[in-house]
């Protein structure tokens, strides 16, 4: 009896240490948090516009039916504040709730899966330290019979673009940019053109999407001369930084929301990671698609 | 007969004159023979002002950016009047809510006035960080923000 009182008594004291974090992360780590958060967009996609970071309720509309973003604010009963370090991470990155459930691909777990577990890490102690919001999570609305128990998991095993984490987030040059592009950024999901099965298609990456999230026309930003990005790199980094294009004219839409972000965004990057991630954009193969904006 | 040319000569020449008075005031008290071009125009040149303006603060310098946030708060007080009910076009990106929302749509022209004199007198006051901090604010809160709203897709050619 008592071993078993002891034994629970371990658990819980364990349960609670990682719930609360063994050690308390240290200012360096909440303030790298803050950045790759800022530089996935403040996890825009959480949070409905004029609504309190991170609450979610954003609609995903799909072949697949409806659904809507939950809440990941550090609420104990309807966010991620019960949640250990390891089970937030697991999500983020494998697509799977504590309580076994498959996260839908409108979170691009896949892709998520590129970023380092450092990087990981710090984003996971950053979101505990949002104000908690008590709001519950709308439930989802399938109309696909069988997709979540077998649709989904042979989409995921045929079409899912397979990111492989690095040890450590690169740090400089183009390295540096193509894991923000690529990883955190996942620019893809929005300006890579999608399949009939609404994958990406990975052969055309960042070539443009005319039927993007939220009825956008989303543009070619590779290289090509005819149909894609031929600002500067100077040019290309201010836009991250300030949503001010070459012509006069501001960004507008979803590009917007992510520049601004919500506690952080794309406009709070420094110079160097933003021109990383203009050479890389210059550096990718030039795709033809005219994509009209 | 000539007193006859001389009341027609006074006529006309007071017609004229109060014409080109009521033009001088300022567009928005003369009524435009086509919004549509006039304001496409006008978005022109404020698109301009801007490209001109962060050329420069790119750049490091504040040379003619205080002229060009003039430039954008002078043509920011012509934007309502060139939104008449009923000007929609097929030439026009200017979307329906701009007239359901009418004074949503103008406030953010004032708002474009006042952020404009903002950047003017902070480039006049030699200030570039925060020119260029006030320029991206302009840009996201009052330009970008409007044209979301307000501005529809590219009309295809």
């Amino acid at each position: 009896m008592s071993y078993v009182l002891g034994t629970l008594l371990l658990a819980f004291s364990l349960g609670a240490a990682s719930t609360a974090g063994a050690q308390a992360p240290s200012q360096a780590e909440l303030a790298r948090g803050k950045y790759i958060f800022g530089a996935t967009g403040g996890c825009g996609c959480h949070t409905e516009p004029k609504q309190p970071v991170n609450s979610g309720g954003r609609r995903y509309d799909g072949p697949f039916g409806t659904v809507y973003s939950t809440n990941i604010t550090p609420d104990p009963k309807t966010g991620i504040g019960s949640w250990t370090d390891a089970q937030i991470i697991t999500a983020i990155r494998l697509g799977r709730r504590p309580n076994g459930e498959r996260l839908l691909p409108v979170h691009p777990f896949t892709v998520f899966n590129g970023m380092a577990e450092g990087d990981l890490k710090a984003v996971t102690a950053y979101l505990r330290t949002l104000p908690p919001v008590n709001r519950a999570n709308q439930p989802k609305k399938i109309t696909v019979p069988m997709f979540e128990s077998v649709f989904l998991p042979a989409w995921l095993a045929a079409f899912a673009p397979k990111e492989t984490p690095p040890a450590t987030a690169p740090t400089a040059g183009i390295p540096r940019g193509e894991y923000l592009v690529r990883a955190v950024g996942h620019c893809g999901e929005c300006h890579t053109p999608r399949t009939m099965t609404m994958a990406t298609d990975n052969a055309r990456f960042l070539a443009g999407n005319p039927k993007g999230p939220e009825d956008s026309e989303v543009p070619n930003i590779t290289p090509d001369k005819t149909t894609g990005l031929t600002w500067t790199v100077d040019q290309i980094a201010e836009y991250l930084a300030t949503g001010n294009k070459p012509d006069g004219d501001v960004a507008g839409g979803l590009m917007a929301e992510v520049i601004q972000g919500t506690t952080a965004g794309y406009k709070d990057m420094t110079r160097a990671d933003l021109l990383a991630i203009a050479h890389y954009l210059k550096s990718l193969p030039p795709i033809q698609n005219k994509v009209s904006k | 007969m000539k007193r006859r040319a001389i009341t027609a000569f006074l006529v006309v020449g007071g017609l004229t004159a109060g014409l080109l008075a009521g033009c001088a005031s300022g567009d928005k008290k003369m009524a435009s023979a086509d919004p549509v071009a006039d304001r496409i125009q006008l978005m022109k040149k404020q698109g301009a002002a801007m490209q001109d303006i962060t050329t420069k603060l790119r750049a490091g310098s504040l040379d003619g950016v205080a002229a060009n946030a003039d430039t954008l708060s002078d043509t920011a007080k012509a934007i309502p009047g060139l939104f008449p009910a009923g000007s929609t076009s097929p030439k026009s990106r200017a979307k329906p809510e701009i007239w359901q929302k009418k004074a949503e749509f103008d406030g953010y022209a004032r708002s474009l006035d006042d952020q404009a004199k903002k950047v003017a007198g902070l480039a006049r006051a030699n200030n570039l960080p925060g020119t260029q901090a006030a320029v991206a604010e302009m840009g996201r809160t009052t330009c970008g923000a409007c044209h979301n709203a307000f501005r529809g897709p590219e009309i295809k050619s």
